[in-house]
């Protein structure tokens, strides 16, 4: 990969941006790929009469579909509250990984629809991430089992308590393996299972173990607690391979907390300084000030050199020695953070060192595990297993056949165990049929945390309470009910058990109020007496540095399907995974120089062995990447558990053994085979197409200014800013230049209506992809599959482009920029639209109207940002019974042939509009009919507050769900026209953020006029640092 | 060389021809018409119902609000259909044996749902919230017609998107006050002038009225309402 000196843009976004291949210029071009192998190569003229006529016939014949009656089918009894037509709001809980988010789920005639951070949780604060976003497809999800199976034969759950009695009756030894668990509730029926059948043993496997965390706490405190952080209270913070926006189980609050830290707004000048020290790209290393790429095995020695330098700082290593001092200089107000997979040692120095700066109690919090306390790991239970000690194994949720370490063969085991029909019963509650359930007697249909009542605890150790949103869809039984069966030898609601529960834990007279008012908050607000954790059984904290011989591996959660716990879930297999772009596979993440030593490309597919075990996966490149260093995301690769799980990717558990769970040393070779890969990092890039015009052969580049992006990413350092505050416009002579109108008649219409803006903060944005799940779902965008992303075709109508800036080899920085539709005011897709079919309307949006589009396509040609996409086939989903139910019903479900993109969430909007109109119009007539003027001029003043409120309380989807508010939207007219006579002085969030002088446009220069505007990035690097960024 | 065609064939083309023209023309006319036809749009059909369900009845003999049973016609997009607690609130105590009310007992006793064939039926790309228009001075016959009058319920209006824009590009032809959105009888008369008359603006006709409640209402007129993601989206 030979860089192209001096002819590199400043930011690319793709490799091939930055080598500015011919291919990557003719993929500028052939915007609409994919299309070729439809069309006959040069046909014939009767082929193309035979097609034209084919065509006519078949397009006069879809007009000939049968009249559909529909019907209209009102409650027997209609619930209190409920409104037919209106959504209602339910607070509950979701956990991932044991640990709890806390969820506010939109209720459409029953069935839920949407799901949000709920405002009142500490772990969410009402955004959300990728994850929480996803999960209401798995709720509908076609894949999930319906039915209790013995041995693969359908049965129904009498049989199966009939097969379960006589066994509880005969002091059975139960062995229980879950994930790990912080529901109270399950808790208690656990400590209570194992005082009524006393050789109950519990099991704890967990392939994203938070073990080395406490174990290392252990060793330097002697005490069983748990970290969380306080990012609002950190200035400088050094982040050792630990993604906390992305990972830890309080990313979504920790996001919130160290943005809100970095905001440059008026008034504001500082910021906080974050150093990264990390063995993979992550999207935390993104938001760095300065960031290491460093093989694993050296993470911990950098930790060390850290800490030296703060005794020693003459000896140390300039890079140690600034951030020492740094550290130092802000006691108390800083923060060392290292990641799950760092060993027991490195936990124990990073808590000394925050000891010493003097962060505990301020930025660090110590907190008692929120988690139970199992009797022993997956290795202990397998060699138990082997002996056959136990005659019952109970597994709920998690997958351990295939999440197991692979030395353990654990999936051997278990089979085994299973196949001792007369002696042993081995029965797996699980949302899929998968490969867990495939080596067990029974396989029992879980209920999805939408159906079930439950509780679980956050990061923070604070109370969650789950509730149903729609009765159990399918014949599935949640953990809590499960686990009383044992207990009860009786099938009994959630409800009841866990009201119980509850009801011991606060037993007092007020139980019931405080019951209901915790359901309605979703947070237990009652006492609550927790299980001490035992002294004697601890999880085995394992994990060391590898020796730094040959590659070295690194295991990380997959950022879209996690440890595999959503493998099936389509959203998330499409959803462009931060950095890599990739879509349904995972790969081999290697850096350009590690690749060209490999002689490997993307696609080729390497061969990784360590300690005996190999895996074949395709390589992909990855800036950033730390030399001789290769990630690999788990979760792929799945023999069972779905149609979308299966086939996809290649699984990463096949090399991770109980010695070396996060990282090992491997040898690896390239096969010579290649892998197809999808990736949209070259999809609807924004080119200046006077540059990259293809019928000038020869490219004309008159000076950097034009090619380098600079127009897009608009970045400073934090001094740089204060200096001058107003470099952005600078960026961009033109800009100012150009305000031409076609419409110059529109200017009047914008100001007397309400008028929609957008701002996307560059600052703030993290790149987490939630804000692009969150648009799916609430706009019914389908999911194309793996062969149409390669040809360009994803639905997304919000992208996140990630720009890179320096060498492939060391990229200095990467940025994050969301790209929605502009909603420009002069659009130039309107122009170009032969049947009308997008057009302005009179609060400035761009209306795309589907029932008009007859699909030219022009629009999206047209479109200098490339937000439109269009439906190439029929890629919703409308035959499947269970999806319907998932679908928003205020947004059309579009068909094949036509254009869609970003609406602004109209049918948000609209809502909103509606109510504003409907408080107006029903308050005039209040104060027409007051008693006097005074009385009316009061009403008037209600009116008015409370259409702004529903105003100020308009979000798009994306807006909702960012956990750093990023996204910003709402009405840009600070005083309105006279039908929406609300309070004049009052500007909006957006309209203020629209002022500052951060403030800048794509593409200015073209004149589009865009509402959705970018707010410039800074960056905070240590003076003492500058000439040795890397 | 003798003629292939005798000469009368020459009429016999020009009428082929013209009869060729003649159906280019109307092909597209007819389709049109049948476009606009009752078979397509359901205009004046009268559905299949499981309780022959009589308005003129219930609305006109006993004097029912549409509110009884529409109860979410002013708070909600949809105007709501009566759950069966709602019919048996009267038909527990009168015509408890009829036959023609087997399905509501049925539906009573079993708790399963009646299922009404729906009457008026948009595309699903079409959004029609009734709570604005309820509130905004439009009556429940603007659209529905006088259902006081149907024994068996019926489409009144073609509900064509040219229809809807007739009322959206003219709103002042069809407004009237909020109060008399659900009277079936209504009628501009003398007190309803004097209420909205005023001394610059005198109510003469519905137009003068409409006008006035667009003033009143806050009824947009610089084309917003018929702005394309009013009612698509």
């Amino acid at each position: 990969m030979e860089p192209p000196a001096q002819q590199s843009p400043r930011y690319w976004k793709s490799l091939e941006q930055y080598e500015d291949t011919p291919e990557f210029r003719q993929s500028l071009v052939d915007e609409f790929t994919g299309l070729d192998d439809a069309a006959p190569a040069n046909p014939t003229r009767r082929t193309f009469l035979k097609t034209l006529a084919a065509s006519a016939v078949v397009a006069g014949l879809s007009g000939c579909k049968p009249k559909i009656t529909e019907q209209i089918v009102p409650y027997v009894r209609q619930p209190a509250g409920a409104i037919p037509g209106r959504p209602l709001f339910y607070a509950t809980t979701m956990t991932l990984s044991g640990y709890a988010h806390g969820v506010l789920a939109t209720s459409r005639e029953g069935r839920p629809i949407k799901l949000e951070g709920n405002p009142d949780h500490p772990a969410t604060l009402g955004s959300s991430d990728v994850f929480l976003q996803a999960a209401i497809y798995d709720l509908y999800d076609p894949d999930r089992s319906p039915i209790i199976k013995r041995a693969g034969i359908p049965t129904d759950w009498d049989s199966f308590i009939g097969a379960l009695r006589p066994r509880l009756q005969s002091n059975p030894k139960i062995a229980l393996l879950t994930e790990t668990i912080t529901s109270p509730t399950l808790l208690s029926q656990i400590a209570a299972l194992k005082s009524k059948y006393p050789e109950t043993r519990w099991y704890v496997h967990d392939p994203l173990s938070r073990q080395n965390i406490q174990g290392g706490l252990r060793t330097a405190t002697g005490r069983e607690i748990v970290p969380i952080y306080d990012f609002s209270k950190a200035d400088v913070i050094l982040s050792l391979d630990c993604d906390f926006l992305g990972e830890e189980p309080g990313h979504i609050r920790y996001a919130r907390d160290f943005i809100d830290r970095r905001r440059i707004r008026v008034g504001t000048n500082s910021m906080n300084r974050l150093y990264v020290i990390e063995s993979t790209h992550s999207i935390t290393g993104t938001q760095a000030d300065h960031r290491w790429a460093m093989r694993p095995s050296q993470i911990a020695a950098a930790a060390q050199a850290i800490s030296a330098a703060f005794q020693n700082p003459a000896s140390a290593p300039d890079w140690a020695r600034a951030i020492a001092a740094d550290l130092q200089n802000a006691p108390g107000k800083s923060l060392i953070i290292a990641g799950p997979n760092q060993p027991p040692a490195v936990h124990a120095l990073v808590h000394s060192l925050n000891a010493a700066l003097g962060n505990i109690g301020s930025a660090v919090n110590y907190i008692p595990p929120p988690h139970g306390d199992p009797d022993g790991d997956l290795a202990a239970l397998t060699a138990e297993l082997n002996r056959n000690n136990f005659d019952t194994l109970i597994i709920l949720g998690g997958n351990p056949s295939y999440t197991a370490p692979i030395d353990l063969h654990f999936a051997d085991a278990l089979e085994s165990f299973s196949k001792q029909t007369d002696r042993n019963l081995t029965l797996r509650l699980g949302l899929f049929e998968d490969e867990t359930s495939f080596n067990c007697q029974w396989h029992l249909p879980q209920t999805h945390f939408l159906e079930e009542w439950s509780d679980a605890r956050a990061y923070d150790g604070s109370i969650s309470m789950a509730q149903p949103l729609i009765a159990p869809l399918y014949e599935g039984r949640s953990p809590i009910e499960l686990l009383d069966l044992l207990l009860t030898g009786t099938l009994r609601d959630g409800y009841e058990i866990t009201r119980d529960s509850w009801s011991h834990q606060h037993a007092r007279p007020d139980f019931e109020t405080l019951w209901q008012r915790s359901i309605e908050k979703g947070i237990w607000l009652g006492n609550f007496t927790p299980i001490p954790p035992s002294p004697n059984a601890h999880g085995a904290s394992v994990g060391s540095s590898p020796t730094p011989t040959g590659y070295e591996i690194s295991f990380r959660p997959d950022p879209c399907i996690w440890d595999g716990s959503f493998t099936n879930n389509a959203f998330l297999q499409e959803t462009p995974k931060p950095l890599t772009k990739l879509t349904w596979d995972n790969a081999a993440l290697i850096s350009p120089t590690t690749a060209r030593d490999l002689g490997a490309a993307n696609g080729d597919i390497l061969q990784i062995t360590t300690a005996g075990q190999t895996l074949e996966i395709p390589a992909w490149i990855l800036p950033g990447q730390p030399d001789g260093a290769v990630t690999l995301h788990l979760g792929y690769g799945r023999t069972r558990g779905g149609k979308t799980a299966v086939g996809t990717g290649f699984n990463a558990y096949k090399l991770r053994t109980t010695q070396n769970p996060w990282f090992a040393t491997a040898d690896i070779i390239r096969t010579g085979a290649t892998y197809p890969l999808v990736a949209t990092h070259t999809h609807q890039t924004i080119a200046d197409r006077q540059l990259y015009d293809l019928q000038a052969q020869t490219i004309q580049r008159p000076g950097e200014e034009n090619i380098d992006n600079r127009k897009l990413v608009r970045v400073a350092t934090l001094s740089q800013y204060i200096d001058d505050p107003h470099f952005v416009e600078k960026l961009d002579e033109d800009e100012t230049k150009h305000h031409l109108t076609l419409y110059p008649g529109y200017e009047n219409i914008y100001q007397q209506n309400l008028r929609w803006g957008m701002s996307i903060d560059m600052q703030s944005c993290i790149g987490c992809n939630a804000c692009v799940m969150a648009c799916q779902t609430e706009n019914n965008s389908p999911v194309v599959g793996k062969d149409q992303v390669a040809c360009g075709r994803e639905m997304h109508w919000i992208r996140i482009d990630t720009y890179f800036q320096g060498t492939p080899e060391s990229p200095s920085a990467t940025f994050h920029q969301p790209v929605p539709c502009q909603q420009c005011e002069n659009a130039p897709c309107e122009l170009v639209c032969p049947v009308g079919a997008t057009v302005h309307d009179n609060e400035g949006l761009n209306n795309m109207v589907y029932n008009r589009c007859v699909g030219t396509r022009y629009c999206s040609n047209n479109c200098p940002y490339k937000v439109r996409r269009f439906n190439f086939l029929q890629f919703s989903d409308t035959e499947t019974e269970s999806l319907k139910l998932m679908r928003n019903p205020e947004v059309t479900v579009r068909s094949r042939g036509v254009m869609e993109k970003c609406t602004y969430c109209i049918q948000r909007i609209t809502a909103t509009r509606l109510d504003m109109e409907i408080t107006q119009v029903q308050m005039d007539a209040q104060a027409r009919a007051a008693a006097d003027p005074a009385a009316a001029s009061a009403i008037q003043q209600q009116s008015a507050q409370q259409r702004q409120k529903l105003l100020d309380n308009l979000q798009t989807a994306c807006q909702q769900a960012c956990p750093t508010r990023a996204i910003i939207f709402g009405n840009l007219n600070a005083a309105v026209d006279p039908i929406h006579d609300y309070d004049r002085d009052h500007l909006s969030e957006v309209a203020q953020l629209k002022k500052l002088p951060l403030d800048y446009s794509l593409l200015a220069d073209l004149t589009t006029q865009p509402r959705t505007t970018y707010l410039a990035r800074i960056q905070n690097p240590n003076p003492a640092l500058a000439k040795e960024d890397t | 060389m003798s003629q292939i065609f005798h000469p009368s064939m020459n009429t016999i083309a020009k009428v082929v021809i013209c009869a060729g023209l003649l159906t280019l023309v109307s092909l597209p006319v007819f389709g049109w018409l049948i476009e606009g036809s009752p078979y397509v749009t359901y205009q004046g059909v009268v559905r299949d119902q499981p309780v022959p369900f009589s308005h003129e009845h219930h609305v006109r003999e006993l004097g029912i609000d549409c509110r009884y049973c529409h109860t979410s016609v002013t708070d909600s997009t949809f105007a709501g259909l009566p759950a069966t607690k709602t019919c048996m609130t009267c038909h527990s105590r009168i015509w408890t044996d009829a036959p023609v009310l087997q399905a509501v007992r049925q539906s009573w006793s079993d708790e399963i749902p009646l299922h009404w064939t729906r009457v008026h039926n948009l595309p699903d790309f079409v959004y029609f919230p009734h709570d604005i228009h309820v509130n905004k001075g439009v009556g429940c016959i603007t659209c529905h017609g006088r259902v006081d009058q149907m024994p068996l319920m019926f489409q009144n209006a073609d509900l064509r998107m040219g229809w809807c824009l007739d009322c959206h590009r003219s709103p002042q032809k069809y407004l009237r006050p909020r109060e008399q959105v659900f009277n079936m009888q209504y009628a501009l008369d003398d007190d309803i002038r004097a209420q909205f008359s005023t001394p610059d603006h005198p109510i003469t006709d519905q137009d003068s009225l409409g006008f006035a409640l667009i003033d009143l209402y806050h009824i947009p007129t610089d084309g917003r309402i018929t702005n394309c993601y009013t009612c698509h989206r």
